[in-house]
């Protein structure tokens, strides 16, 4: 029986020092991006401008110029971070990527975690070495001693192309597998890899592992990240957590030697919007819980969702399904990309893609909010609408549709769609489909066939209304400008324009590099005030050059992408 | 009154132990709940009201500590 399974379950975590309900399922698997972790950003634009440090915008991975990676990791006190500016000096990072643990009670309004991102922020960025944050993973942990900030550091090795670097973890995904179950390690590791695979990135993977477990189970836990994590790339040993509380997860990065999809401008009303697969994972392991808790709940499931037994297989189809990495995916992905430095063709290109994880359909919002357009969905493609629908009725989740990583969105031409789509219908575990399409310019306004699926009031609020779920960190711009530089010296034919076309990129600016008859390079960039200031400081950096002249005009809009003339 | 103390819970359970605390009270009955899980001060009365149960506060009582008070309709 599955309730005599789920106790002996119970038992198990308990004798381990967890409590299955103090696991962050659904909910509180990540600090609310929407409610808090954004606004808390948001509040830190002025603390940042302070600091020396560049904030690169939200996407799925940090993405910078270059073609290989160095990196080193490091675990800071969360209540009093701090790095030793020398040594950060020394070390010389390009890219921070930032894994968060932090006690709920800290995570609880915008402001209080303002606080403790603030001081994170002042640890990176008190030194005379400049350091960009790509990105940042954070979890909300219910038991206080559990705290760290875990920082990767990454030394960007030049030379062409991007390098794309990601965390993930998780602390469980289904609490009936064994703390090192194969599949369960192997959804964390995937986890981590699909924000890369989503941009096309998939070639010279490396990995970085983070695992953490009750001290009996540490070990078995360890062998078996390290075993797979090497059988899907080039592992790197690093030091973990060690709390005694349960992490599964891993810093990857990759190679990309194309442009990654990031045409957020050129995006309108011709383009519509693939899914590789169903998603919303997620219910399968809350509800499988909620039920095991609530005999009534449980009851009502079987009569009006399905024998639990059969759920029981179905959850484990799709844990399977999680656990298979998404490599082809990638591959279909980097095929519709253009060649580093070529001009983007709409009908031969992916113009922008994003992983379908914690947030669900508001995934396909934040894409709208980036892009400046309107999307309709046609439908919710759910792995089983049945049971999300149960999920939200019975109050188990406030967005039943959420996944938690695998299904991938791709907004294109309408001209590509027959041929990226039958290119996915190859790959066996996936199940293509086009689920929208742009509207047109307009607000990031997310029109949805159904609210059934979203309990929350709040966020049934959200995703309907113009109102930005991603404040200030999407491209929105919020002091735009437009500045011209001319850099003298050392500037032509040395791979000075691509690297400033891919800095700009991975700042969300718009403009060119123009090589000019007297030896200089005239760079226009366009976009956001502060971040072209940030690049401006930094064109020289790893070139013998010097910068002329900076004027700065008014914003004209005029561009939708970085060209090298 | 009856006290539900929900601390160390996450979500979905905070909701659900009151839902169910809810369900198996007479009416009028008053329920208070206390939680240390966030999201749960604005889950639980939340859906508290949509099963139009009366919300009649809702205060941190301590650091990262909140009680919810709830009338059974």
């Amino acid at each position: 029986m599955s309730l005599e399974r789920f106790r002996e379950r119970v038992r198990l975590y308990r004798e381990a020092g967890v409590a299955l309900e103090s696991l962050s399922l659904g909910c509180s698997v990540k600090i609310d991006l929407y409610n808090v972790l954004y606004p808390a950003l948001a509040l830190l634009r002025d603390e940042v401008k302070r600091l020396n440090l560049v904030i690169a915008p939200r996407e799925d991975a940090a993405i910078m110029p270059g073609a290989g990676a160095e990196t080193r990791r490091l675990f800071l006190n969360a209540d009093n971070p701090h790095i030793d500016p020398e040594e950060l000096e020394k070390l010389a990072p390009d890219v921070a990527v930032v894994l968060v643990q932090l006690y709920m009670a800290k995570a609880a309004s915008s402001d209080r975690f303002a606080e403790y991102a603030a001081k994170l922020y002042k640890a990176l960025g008190s030194s005379r070495h400049r350091v960009w944050l790509g990105k940042a993973h954070s979890i909300v942990s219910t038991k206080p001693g559990a705290e760290f900030y875990m920082v990767d550091l990454f030394k960007i090795e030049r030379g062409p192309g991007y390098l794309l670097a990601n965390n993930d973890t998780i602390q469980v995904i289904d609490p009936m597998e064994d703390f090192d179950s194969p599949l369960q390690v192997a959804v964390a590791v995937n986890n981590a890899l699909n924000d890369l695979y989503v941009k096309g990135a998939y070639k010279d993977v490396h990995i970085a592992p983070v695992y953490d477990a009750p001290e009996p189970y540490h070990s078995r836990v360890e062998r078996r990240m390290l075993e797979y994590a090497s059988s899907l790339g080039k592992l790197i040993k690093a030091p973990q957590p060690q709390r005694g509380y349960l992490l599964l997860g891993a810093t990857a990065h990759a190679h990309l030697d194309r442009e990654p999809p990031m045409y957020y401008d050129k995006i309108d009303e011709n383009f519509y919007i693939i899914v590789t697969r169903p998603f919303g994972e997620l219910a399968y392991f809350t509800v499988y819980v909620a039920v095991h808790t609530d005999e009534g709940l449980y009851k009502e499931f079987e009569k009006r969702v399905m024998p639990v037994d059969e759920f029981e297989k179905e959850k484990r189809r799709v844990l399977e399904l999680m656990a298979t990495p998404n490599v082809e995916v990638a591959r279909v992905i980097y095929d519709h990309l253009p060649d580093l430095g070529e001009r983007f063709d709409p009908e031969r290109h992916i113009a922008a893609t994003i992983d379908v994880s914690g947030p669900g359909v508001f995934v396909f919002k934040e894409v709208a909010e980036r892009a400046n357009v309107d999307v309709e969905l046609f439908d919710i493609p759910l792995l089983n609408p049945g049971l999300s629908l149960f999920a939200a009725e019975n109050y188990i989740m406030p967005d039943a549709t959420a996944g938690t990583n695998g299904a991938v969105a791709l907004f294109l031409h309408k001209r590509l769609v027959d041929d990226v789509l039958s290119r996915l219908e190859k790959i066996p575990h996936l199940k293509p489909m086009v689920v929208g399409r742009v509207l047109g310019r307009g607000e990031g306004r997310l029109v949805v066939p159904t609210l059934q699926y979203i309990s929350s009031k709040k966020l049934r609020e959200k995703l309907e209304s113009p109102q930005r779920v991603l404040g200030g960190l999407g491209k929105t711009v919020e002091k735009p400008g437009r500045a011209r530089v001319y850099v003298a010296g050392e500037v032509q034919g040395v791979g000075f324009r691509p690297t400033v076309r891919a800095k700009a990129k991975a700042l969300g600016l718009n403009g060119y590099a123009k090589n000019l008859p007297d030896g200089r390079v005239e760079v226009v960039l366009e976009g956001d005030s502060e971040r072209i200031r940030r690049l401006v400081e930094e064109l020289c950096k790893g070139f013998n050059c010097r910068i002329e002249e900076v004027t700065w005009e008014p914003y004209t809009g005029q561009f939708n992408d970085f060209e090298i003339m | 009154m009856k006290r539900l103390d929900l601390r160390g819970y996450v979500c979905p359970y905070p909701q659900l132990a009151t839902l169910k605390e809810l369900r198996n009270s007479p009416p009028g009955t008053i329920i208070e709940v206390i939680t240390d899980n966030p999201p749960s001060c604005e889950n639980v009365p939340s859906v508290a009201r949509r099963e139009g149960h009366e919300v009649m506060a809702v205060e941190e009582v301590g650091k990262g500590v909140w009680r919810i008070v709830i009338r059974r309709r």
